[in-house]
């Protein structure tokens, strides 16, 4: 610490004197640019961690080998938020003032994001991708410069995908189950949106907490109400259970739609099945280790060969969103500050093959934003729709 | 050896009867005043958390250590505490009054949890104060026009007679000054006749109640005085966070504070005190030997929890009185050397569950 604090002193001496163009903004150094992100390493969602944390890694491990950006090397510092507030505020904390990071990069979950947030673009630090409900989490920064979202918002997805739900079924109860959070409360925003707009309104509802696995009672309620269409709100392993314990009841006249969190690869890994039928509102393209083009199927190999596990969409989002900092990083020139890599990230656009179109940040946010449905059908994610925007 | 020679019944009184304890407390106190300008900014930020957790701790002892009940719960009363305050100063009350008043409440919620209090105890208490925290925490959830419900809440900077109190160095002053105030008054309640009458309720309520003390009237208070401790603690915590949720008040919360007070030795604040920062600290210092650690066990996902529970497991089977038992215990051995015996602090007289009346 103390070697550090004399280290940067001296460095501001060398600066103040016009003898060095090195650092010129927390966390970089002449050879070194730190960044840091937190994730839930011991709570409930831990078990989908690795993959955003690797395929984080790889994208900085290309660049770092290719011999790092304008000479500057990547070091990631990850810490734990155990999907707590007061935890990730620590881990915040610690990257700020302790690790002096210059950009939070892919921290995720909507509860740890919202609390830290403000704290992050206070101190002057770049928030890059939060992996959270994004309009929560700019209403908490106040909208910041420093915040660049890219999560698809989920109330406004929902509607479109609800909508079309509607539309084309023509349901005549709908069921809503939810995690309670900020993840619940704006997809339940833009279901609700899409229901008045039909002048309709919820049969029934029900909320369960983060970490839960039993979803008998929701799923009852929904039985009780009588609904044909359910609508969820839910990650992973929530999806699953659900479609599991609909299926147990034999229930087959309901159809059931999940939001872009469940509509992943993972939820057909694990649930299999179960899951067969299930509807999905989709906002990024689906890829497997045999599905798509060349240039993923190379990059699932690779992925393959540097961790110990089978690799997901999320790592290779994860992948997509740290390209798209590094990229913007490479722009900034070797003269790094963070009002560069700001104009950087605003000013260009960004192309990978998991998003529908080239994107840009528009007002800090992902955009554009498409929305697609898929289903299940024969153990495969198959389109229903083009995407829609 | 120490032999007490006093004067007069003053001295008897004293909190520090003798001169190296009050040398040693004026060092800590020394120490705790500069540690703001020696230490880096992460550091004076963990402490000030620290501080907040000690006075969460506090309020649970009074509860837990000295009256022998046993609270699940007592993450609500910190949530409640948070949410008045910040409610309060988003009205535009000043800080120098939300605060009492967040305690007010949390107090007058005690009161009302205490209640039933009287009728249960034990592992039925334990579910009681369970179900009020999960209750709590649903309602914060879902009030949305108060708590702002899930999508949270933001926190107004502490401001006292024109002074922003939110910087780093100021809000660490005034949580040390905070936690000053509640400990000391604490020590003091706790000599007093209330406190000796909470440690005889604990002890056997029987002969408690033999001796006319009223003992469902102290249980009561021991609930509403931990309540208000507690929610002072969480409107400290709602300045530290900024910004409030209902999941940062959850289960996980109200086991770390029982968690502390066992860990740290029932029926001592300084305890407490010893629990707070110990528990407060782990995760940092787990997250610091990971590197240290082979690769299979770092990667591992949960080594915290793992942890914690080795330690209270741990601290049951050898060391049953916490970290402040083994303190005394070296203090005594380093006093009284070499006279100290191993059977020195076996209890001569425990009381039997059928000595509870009711």
């Amino acid at each position: 610490m103390l070697i550090r604090q004399l280290k940067r002193g001296l460095l501001a001496v060398a600066l103040a004197l016009g003898a060095a163009t090195g650092a010129s903004a927390a966390g970089v150094s002449a050879t070194e640019i730190v960044l840091g992100t937190h994730l839930d390493l011991s709570g409930p969602v831990a078990a989908g961690m690795p993959s955003i944390r690797n395929g984080m890694q790889m994208r900085l491990d290309e660049a770092n080998d290719a011999g790092g950006v304008n000479g500057r090397k990547f070091r990631i510092v990850v810490e734990d938020n155990g999907s707590q507030p007061q935890m990730a505020v620590r881990a915040i904390d610690k990257l700020i003032r302790k690790d002096e990071v210059f950009a939070i990069v892919n921290p995720f979950g909507s509860g740890p994001n919202a609390a830290v947030v403000k704290r992050a673009v206070d101190e002057g630090v770049i928030y890059f991708a939060p992996w959270a409900a994004s309009s929560i989490i700019r209403r908490t920064a106040n909208d910041s410069p420093l915040l660049f979202t890219v999560t698809p918002n989920y109330d406004t997805t929902m509607f479109k995908g609800v909508t079309w739900m509607l539309e084309q079924f023509k349901p005549r109860k709908v069921g809503f189950i939810y995690q309670e959070g900020p993840l619940g409360a704006l997809m339940g925003a833009g279901v609700k949106k899409a229901l008045e707009a039909k002048g309709m309104n919820y049969a029934a509802q029900a909320g369960y907490k983060a970490g839960d696995i039993d979803f008998s009672s929701q799923v009852a309620r929904m039985k009780a109400a009588d609904v044909d269409l359910i609508v969820l709100a839910t990650i992973t392993r929530e999806t699953i259970a659900v479609m599991a314990e609909v299926k147990k009841l034999g229930w087959n006249n309901v159809r059931v739609i999940t939001g872009n969190p469940g509509r992943t690869s993972i939820v057909l890994q694990l649930g299999k099945d179960t899951v067969e039928g299930l509807y999905g509102v989709g906002t990024w393209k689906l890829y497997t280790p045999t599905v798509g083009p060349d240039n993923v199927k190379k990059w699932f190999a690779d992925y393959k060969k540097k961790f110990p596990h089978e690799p997901d969409e999320n790592a290779l989002l994860a992948y997509a969103y740290a390209d798209i900092f590094v990229k913007a990083v490479q722009a900034a020139g070797r003269d790094l500050t963070a009002d560069k890599v700001l104009r950087a990230l605003q000013t260009m656009s960004f192309e990978h093959p998991i998003f529908y179109d080239k994107q840009v940040f528009k007002g800090g946010h992902f955009e554009p934003e498409y929305t697609q449905i898929d289903q299940v059908k024969d153990g495969a994610w198959t389109a229903l729709t083009k995407p829609m925007q | 050896m120490r032999f007490d020679y006093d004067t007069s019944y003053r001295d008897g009184q004293a909190l520090l009867r003798y001169g190296s304890g009050r040398a040693a407390y004026a060092v800590l106190a020394l120490l705790l005043l500069a540690a703001p300008w020696a230490l880096g900014k992460y550091y004076v930020g963990e402490m000030t958390y620290l501080f907040i957790m000690c006075i969460g701790s506090l309020g649970l002892m009074v509860l837990k250590g000295y009256t022998g009940q046993v609270s699940l719960g007592h993450s609500a009363f910190l949530a409640l505490g948070a949410y008045a305050h910040a409610w309060m100063l988003g009205k535009g009350l000043p800080f120098a009054l939300s605060i009492p008043m967040a305690m007010g409440f949390t107090a007058l919620i005690g009161l009302v949890i205490g209640l039933p209090a009287i009728r249960v105890s034990g592992l039925y208490l334990a579910m009681v104060t369970l179900a009020f925290a999960i209750l709590t925490e649903h309602v914060i959830g879902h009030w949305d026009a108060v708590t702002g419900g899930f999508n949270g809440m933001s926190v107004a900077n502490p401001v006292v007679f024109g002074f922003d109190l939110s910087g780093l160095r100021p809000f660490y002053y005034l949580c040390l000054g905070l936690l000053t105030l509640v400990l000391l008054g604490l020590v003091n309640l706790m000599r007093s006749q209330t406190g000796r009458a909470f440690r005889g309720v604990r002890d056997s309520e029987a002969a408690a109640y033999g001796l006319g003390i009223w003992v469902s009237g102290y249980k009561v208070l021991a609930f509403v005085i931990s309540a208000g401790v507690s929610g002072l603690a969480g409107a400290l915590l709602a300045h530290h966070v900024r910004f409030l949720t209902p999941e940062g008040f959850g289960l996980f919360l109200a086991l770390e504070l029982v968690l502390m007070v066992t860990i740290g030795g029932l029926g001592s604040l300084r305890g407490a005190i010893f629990g707070a920062v110990l528990i407060g600290m782990l995760p940092v210092f787990i997250s610091r030997i990971k590197p240290m650690l082979p690769e299979q066990v770092s990667k591992q996902f949960g080594l915290e929890i793992f942890v914690f529970g080795l330690i209270l497991v741990l601290f049951v089977l050898f060391e049953p009185k916490g970290i402040n038992g083994r303190w005394i215990k070296l203090k005594t051995f380093f006093q009284t050397f070499p006279l100290y015996r191993k059977d020195l602090f076996k209890r001569g007289k425990t009381y039997m569950k059928s000595e509870r009346y009711k």
